[in-house]
């Protein structure tokens, strides 16, 4: 342990500084409240730039998916039309003639 | 950090740190800028009580940013501990004249950095050693030899002012 020495100490406490000067108060409040400011400017743009990021992740998740209100199912609901196409029933066309036409077909 | 909270550290801590950067640079305009460049990162950053007391926080600090202040400056912080006695002894021939403060002001200011950070917050700010062993980040064996440097160049360079009282 250093013991204290009183005698230097006295010589030592000779030297004093001014106090602190008021400037140093003003800049400090200054420099505290502009920091404040610019704090609750930053949080503002955040939540802009976080509900922007939002809205444009949704709308890329609709445009992916355009089909999605009609119940999700568009890719596979074209397969399974595709698959239940059946020949029954079908009839063909009788020979016939194919007439053609060109020119005014309207009333004369 | 509120601000009521930040209102009350640094009501407490502004003349101390002040005079502490003050000591260490002797330059008011120098030791107004660190203290407040000093208070402008607790309110950024925060304080931690992990890391200790407010207090040895802010000194340490003030210390860094002095540090700091030197290098930019162009002026070493010089971490090793050169002998400035010599200097000192001419220099006081021709202070014989001059009043007790400036002697002592300059036997403080004439000591090594880290010596005079160690004999002014030990001796003029009173921290505990612990406290200044926290503040200048160094152990205690080595706080107490800068002590011990200090104050040995400080007794020999006070000695007329010491014979004179």
């Amino acid at each position: 342990m250093i013991e204290r020495d009183e005698e230097l100490r006295e010589s030592l406490r000779k030297w004093q500084t001014p106090d602190a000067p008021a400037s140093l108060d003003e800049r400090v409040w200054r420099s505290f409240q502009a920091n404040r400011l610019l704090s609750n400017r930053w949080k503002r743009w955040a939540l802009i730039a976080a509900g922007i990021t939002l809205a444009v992740g949704l709308a890329g998740a609709l445009l992916r998916h355009p089909d999605r209100d009609q119940g999700g199912q568009g890719p596979h609901r074209e397969r399974e039309l595709a698959t239940t196409l059946s020949a029954a029933g079908y009839v063909p066309l009788d020979e016939g003639r194919i007439i053609t036409t060109t020119g005014n077909t309207g009333a004369n | 950090m509120t601000e009521q909270a930040f209102r009350e550290i640094y009501a407490a801590h502004r003349d101390p740190l002040f005079r502490f950067a003050y000591r260490l640079t002797g330059s008011q305009a120098s030791a107004e800028d660190l203290v407040h460049d000093c208070f402008v990162g607790l309110f950024r950053k925060g304080f931690d009580p992990k890391l200790g007391t407010i207090r040895t926080y802010l000194y340490s600090a003030v210390r860094n940013l002095t540090r700091k202040h030197y290098r930019e400056s162009g002026r070493e912080y010089d971490l090793g501990e050169t002998d400035h006695v010599s200097v000192l002894e001419s220099a006081l021939d021709s202070m014989v004249a001059h009043e007790t403060a400036e002697l002592v002001r300059f036997a403080i200011e004439s000591l090594p950095p880290l010596q005079r950070e160690a004999i002014v917050l030990f001796e003029y700010e009173e921290l505990s050693l612990e406290e200044v062993c926290a503040v200048v980040c160094a152990d205690l064996a080595a706080v107490k030899s800068r002590l011990y440097r200090a104050r040995e160049r400080l007794r020999k360079v006070l000695a007329p002012l010491r014979e004179a009282a």
